[in-house]
């Protein structure tokens, strides 16, 4: 990992090193200049190549000095003996303290008595990748899961290089078996089914009866009490409501207590809450280069 | 010798009848043991049973509670009623209605009383036999089989279990509760039965037949519910036994101010508000279910607890005014015969007890029993008459305000 000082005006440049100020050669061959008008950019840059996978290779990151920088292409100084040959690569500019990333593409290398010039345009797989919409996990109607642009291994290897910047988005409850978003019930603790039926009894204060609430009611809709017949019942002052046990229609077990489980969409598998996995949702957050920007603050 | 003849008849009474049962007792086994009669093929009918444990903020001992229970019967349910508890009984007790099928955990969002938390669990047991426990009460591990047998007569509907003070040895106070625990329960409740005055069980541990608790259809507001439903199953024509070797223990009050309160509390609800007035039919021959059995057991109660009480007091009374020197002859007169009675009340526990030696330990504070029985008259007296005249069980926090504003205050 490359580190540097906060501090922008203590960056290393070429002109503010040990070393003698070399001069700049013409490097008019390694671009078009009709088309791409370049400006003198000096600034850290870290090169990383990349798979054809998209995972970055990490053990060959290069430090380098960028020389100039158009909208469409870089120029990289790079000291002699680092560069490993590799045409795909991600590019990091260090500008206003943070890192900002581009792909690049190696079209022409140049070399010189302490290192070699790289020329690279922008674009290529790196560039794909981090174009487009901040990648967020997303529900798959297909799948019936949440699911990432790209496959997680990519985006561990990304966070992992530093590159982007892991953000806990939410912590979701799916399927142990195969992380398939469920359905939720209050069913049998017995065979988990969702049909349940509840009894519903009237506790009389006066007399302390407890019965089933049909025990009360009278065929002209008004609530007396089965045991000491006062009638015109009144909830609240004269009787509460409690709820008794459960009846499963499934198997016929009665409990007091019902159990939440969950069903998953994706496998029919029903399992109990306890035993769902939890997920956790990233988003990542790539900081991506905006050479006009870069440009304008050096001019 | 006037204090003799009237206020204490009660002692000599049940002396006269503890000689009697243990004279015919003796007898009886004498002559089983001449003829080789074996008395010991017991445990022998199993009917279904249910044990009900309703509390209220028990969450420290409802775990332990049903873990004493599971297993200590084979046909054995337990419900447990959560009364709205503040303590998190409910969730201490969930884990074990998962643990064991036969364990249901019934709960509720507010207190409503115990009578009604019982009668919650009621249309949830098909058993034969229900079981009222509490939480705090630790069941001796036959005890449930002790109580069972006596079912096998279908015309019993209830049946009284023995209490004992589980903590006799904390002080002075509890080691005389737990001798008088022994006489008045173990010994007192075995001498009711066979006079046929029996009309108590201990809410502690009471067994019930399910289908005379549903024609009663459960208990009534408390305090004081499980005697009212034993005299409600009376009435109803069932014989309430005595099981003397079904034994609990539970924790008596430790300090006289809490078992002065927890005695107000039981003679309210006994005496007065059940037999004098709820249940006087009890007593009335001009009722068409009367029977002489019911008429014992209230004319019992109310002749010897209530009348005599005053009887007492205003002995008292006549003494301090009129020959106040006769006082220390009086005193020393009572405390020396009391104490004669409590020797053979003691010999003919020894008989019955299957615990000598604790007992004969716990005995060891009988001289000090005298005081204590003025201690239990006083406080019959001072409960009796505020309830005869301003209703104050109907006003105790046993049971809460908005049940208590709505039952009827006999
Ligand atoms: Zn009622
Ligand atoms: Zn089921
Ligand atoms: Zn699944």
């Amino acid at each position: 990992m490359l580190t540097l000082s906060n501090n922008t005006d203590a960056l290393p440049s070429v002109d503010d090193t040990n070393h003698a100020p070399i001069e700049i050669p013409d490097l008019s061959d390694l671009f078009d200049q009709r088309q791409d008008r370049r400006f003198h950019v000096v600034r850290p840059v870290e090169l990383i190549p990349i798979g054809i996978d998209g995972l970055l290779d990490l053990e060959r990151r290069v430090i380098g000095t960028s020389r100039e920088l158009s909208v469409h292409s870089v120029a990289v100084d790079i000291p002699a003996g680092e560069w490993h040959s590799s045409q795909q690569l991600l590019l990091g500019m260090h500008w206003q303290q943070q890192v900002h990333y581009a792909g690049v593409i190696v079209r022409r290398i140049k070399t010189h008595e302490r290192g070699l010039f790289l020329g690279a345009e922008f674009g290529g797989l790196a560039q794909e990748l981090i174009e487009g919409d901040a990648p967020l996990p997303t529900f798959d109607r297909d799948e019936l899961a949440f699911v990432l642009p790209q496959s997680p291994k990519l985006y561990e290897n990304w966070s992992q290089a530093g590159v982007v910047e892991k953000t806990l988005l939410d912590r979701i409850l799916v399927c142990p078996r195969c992380c398939g978003v469920p359905t939720f019930r209050h069913a049998c603790r017995k065979c988990g089914a969702g049909r349940v039926k509840n009894d519903r009894l009237i506790h009389h204060f006066a007399c302390a009866y407890v019965g089933l609430a049909t025990e009360f009611t009278t065929e002209t809709g008004e609530v007396v009490c089965p045991k000491c017949r006062q009638i015109r019942l009144v909830v609240g002052s004269d009787f509460e409501y409690l709820t008794g046990e459960n009846l499963c229609g499934s198997c016929g077990w009665r409990d007091s207590e019902t159990e939440l489980y969950g069903h998953c969409l994706r496998c029919n598998w029903r399992f109990e809450m306890h035993q769902a996995r939890e997920q956790e949702l990233h988003g990542y957050h790539v900081r991506r280069l905006a050479p006009l920007a870069v440009i304008t603050d050096s001019i | 010798m006037l204090l003799l003849g009237t206020s204490f008849v009660d002692a000599p009474r049940y002396t006269l009848a503890r000689v009697l049962m243990f004279v015919w007792d003796f007898c009886r086994d004498f002559w089983h043991e001449l003829r080789g009669i074996d008395e010991h093929a017991r445990f022998t009918y199993c009917p279904s049973v249910c044990v009900i444990l309703a509390g209220y903020n028990e969450a420290e001992s409802v775990g332990w509670s049903i873990e004493s229970l599971v297993g200590k019967y084979p046909r054995l349910e337990i419900i447990v009623v959560d009364d709205g508890s503040t303590d998190g009984m409910l969730h201490e007790a969930r884990p074990y209605g998962k643990k064991y099928d036969n364990v249901l955990v019934l709960g509720r969002p507010q207190r409503g009383g115990k009578s009604s938390a019982m009668n919650f669990a009621l249309p949830y047991t098909r058993a034969e036999i229900v079981i009222t426990v509490d939480c705090d009460t630790s069941l001796d591990p036959n005890a449930l089989w002790e109580c069972v047998q006596f079912f096998k007569d279908p015309k019993v509907g209830a049946v009284s279990a023995t209490v004992f003070a589980r903590n006799a040895d904390t002080n002075l106070c509890t080691w005389l509760q737990a001798y008088e625990y022994l006489h008045a329960i173990f010994i007192g409740r075995m001498v009711a039965e066979r006079i046929g005055a029996l009309g108590i069980t201990s809410g502690a541990f009471a067994c019930l037949r399910r289908s005379a608790v549903e024609r009663t259809l459960g208990w009534d507001v408390g305090p004081g519910e499980d005697l009212d439903l034993t005299l409600r199953i009376r009435k109803l024509g069932y014989t309430v036994r005595c099981a003397p070797y079904a034994d609990c223990y539970t924790d008596v009050p430790t300090e006289w101010k809490r078992l002065w309160k927890q005695r107000l509390r039981w003679e309210e609800a006994s005496v007065v508000r059940s037999h004098c007035r709820k249940h006087v039919d009890l007593a009335d021959p001009t009722n068409a279910n009367f029977r002489w059995n019911n008429w014992w057991v209230s004319f019992e109660l109310i002749l010897i607890n209530l009348i005599f009480g005053y009887v007492i007091l205003i002995y008292a009374a006549w003494v301090t005014i009129n020959v106040p020197r006769n006082i220390p002859m009086v005193l020393m007169t009572f405390y020396v015969w009391s104490l004669v009675l409590e020797v053979i009340h003691i010999l003919s526990l020894m008989y019955y007890s299957r615990d000598r030696l604790q007992h004969l330990w716990i005995c060891a504070v009988f001289p000090l029993s005298p005081i204590y029985q003025l201690f239990l008259i006083a406080n019959r007296i001072v409960s009796y008459t505020r309830e005869l005249f301003w209703r104050t069980s109907f006003a105790d926090n046993f049971v809460p305000k908005h049940v208590r504003d709505r039952t009827w205050k006999w």
